[in-house]
């Protein structure tokens, strides 16, 4: 089924469906969104990366009514967008309470739409985050599209990556290989950093990974932690792995089967009804420190590259989450070798109801 | 996304400074990626999305220093101490915990923020006794030069 080519006419109508479910369950009657991402989940409006950043400008929002519904609002080219907002809310919503969920916006909007007559203003994140977290069966094929697209780009490079060649020369080659293979966007300034020639650490004592390119040349002994993501439909993909430059050595590659080993067994833990928790317990118990403390172990993927549930951040209560069949889930643990470079990969799964399905292709080597 | 260099940043922030004295505003809180980057010099790393990956900042009125809270050294200037560098917070009670933890960042402050959630809201009317929030687009507008 996944296999399939996603049907975008249905992918946008089980979107509505699941909005208006979440919205029923969590007592809103009318949403306003400001994140891009979330305005595109609603409407279909496709989000440019131009719309990006400007995501907390709350001048070009979706309204979704509790009928399924939804409308763009621009209020851009209005003086005074909060006012002109705050007129629409009314005209939809103000007839009789109301409850309205927003997600990011401005002092002055708040104001404003705290002043609409039987309005309540309450949070929109829950109503998003359980509508996002699980992903249709078209979601899922763009998803999947995604990675094929990146994981063919990637592996056009991998030869290339040698010593003499500059992180500049394999963005080049990435970023023409993903437009030719059919991607809509780059998402992620890709990472080719060397982990033998990083020197900073965080406070855990890690290396401070990912750092942005700067052009460095590679250098023979180097292992670099790729880490990649493109867009297609409207989804992201995620490659995360480890490549050393020229030959391979004993070390590196007992520090990839202690990366295999670790994330087969946090895959292990995988399926419908399991924890948070009991992923980032298996990854505990099989090493130390097994994955990046200043970001996670393993994190969801959709419209964003990361996104809800995250695992292993330094909240625990994000542990708490409950998996479900069709969450998808990237899964990155970390093996650290101070000295050598150590190993990095990120596997992407979905959540089914015995385990979980490979949504991107599985790491075999030391290589990458 | 280019940043400002030390410079041209150094001239912003005395901008900056100046609108909220004027303006009585003890803390500005920006979390755009192209304000964070006029201000606080910290670029993000992703090209789109994922928030956590973009760094925020803080300035403060009484000492006019900037504080960034990020997940990743290489994204901040080096002129910006480690004293004033704060890891990435996921929750909006940890966020304004961190802030809290900053000199000159006090209850009944005049708080300036360019977006928030509702459960940021909270957050700071709760740790930030008799907190006012103001909008920082409007502050950062007014700046002259």
């Amino acid at each position: 089924m996944i296999d399939t080519a996603p049907d975008m006419a249905r992918m946008r109508r089980q979107r509505s469906e699941r909005l208006r479910t979440m919205m029923a369950a969590h007592d809103v009657e009318v949403l306003l969104l400001a994140a891009g991402r979330n305005v595109e989940y609603a409407t279909g409006f496709p989000v440019t990366l131009e719309d990006a950043p400007a995501s907390r400008r709350s001048d070009r929002l979706a309204m979704v009514a509790g009928d399924g519904v939804a409308w763009l609002v621009d209020a851009s080219i209005d003086d005074d967008p909060a006012a002109a907002l705050g007129a629409v809310v009314e005209a939809v919503a103000g007839r009789g309470r109301c409850r309205l969920g927003v997600d990011e916006l401005t002092v002055p909007l708040l104001e404003t739409l705290r002043s609409v007559r039987a309005v309540e203003v309450v949070d929109a994140t829950p109503v998003m985050r359980d509508a996002r977290i699980v992903k249709t069966v078209d979601e899922t094929s763009c998803i999947r599209a995604a990675q094929r697209i990146n994981e063919a780009a990637v592996d056009t490079l991998r030869g290339d990556a040698v010593p003499g060649v500059s992180e500049t020369v394999l963005t080049e080659r990435f970023l023409r290989r993903i437009v030719q293979l059919g991607a809509a966007a780059n998402l992620v300034d890709p990472v080719w950093q060397s982990m033998t020639a990083t020197a900073e650490r965080t406070r855990f004592g890690q290396p401070a990974y990912p750092a942005p390119p700067r052009g460095r040349v590679l250098a023979d002994g180097d292992i670099i932690w790729v880490d990649t993501g493109v867009a297609y439909g409207g989804y992201s993909s995620d490659l995360g792995v480890t490549w050393p430059v020229g030959a391979s050595t004993a070390a590196h590659r007992d520090d990839f089967r202690r990366w295999r080993e670790v994330t087969d067994t946090v895959l292990g833990a995988v399926c419908a009804g399991a924890r948070g928790s009991d992923l980032v317990n298996a990854a505990r118990a099989a090493t130390d420190a097994p994955w990046l403390r200043h970001l996670y172990l393993a994190h969801g993927l959709g419209m964003n590259s990361s996104e809800p549930p995250l695992l292993g951040t330094t909240d625990p209560t994000s542990d708490e989450v409950t998996l479900e069949s069709g969450m998808v889930l990237v899964v990155e643990p970390v093996i650290w070798a101070e000295g050598g470079g150590g190993y990095r990969g990120e596997e992407m799964v979905r959540v089914t109801d015995d385990g979980y399905e490979m949504l991107s292709r599985r790491i075999d080597g030391a290589d990458g | 996304m280019p940043t400002a260099d030390t410079a041209e940043r150094a001239a912003h922030l005395a901008g900056l400074l100046a609108a909220m004295r004027r303006g009585d505003v003890g803390l500005v809180l920006l979390s755009r990626p192209e304000l964070t980057a006029r201000f606080a010099g910290a670029r993000r790393l992703w090209t789109a999305g994922a928030q956590p990956f973009s760094p925020s900042c803080a300035v403060v009125a009484v000492t006019g220093e900037v504080h960034v809270i990020g997940f990743n050294d290489a994204c901040v200037p080096q002129d910006i101490p480690a004293t004033h560098r704060h890891s990435t917070c996921w929750t909006a009670p940890t966020l304004v915990d961190a802030l809290c933890t900053i000199p000159g960042v006090r209850a009944g402050i005049v708080v300036a923020i360019d977006g928030l959630t509702l459960t940021l809201h909270r957050a700071l009317r709760e740790r930030l006794d008799g907190v006012q929030l103001v909008d920082a687009l409007q502050l950062i507008d007014a700046m002259t030069g």
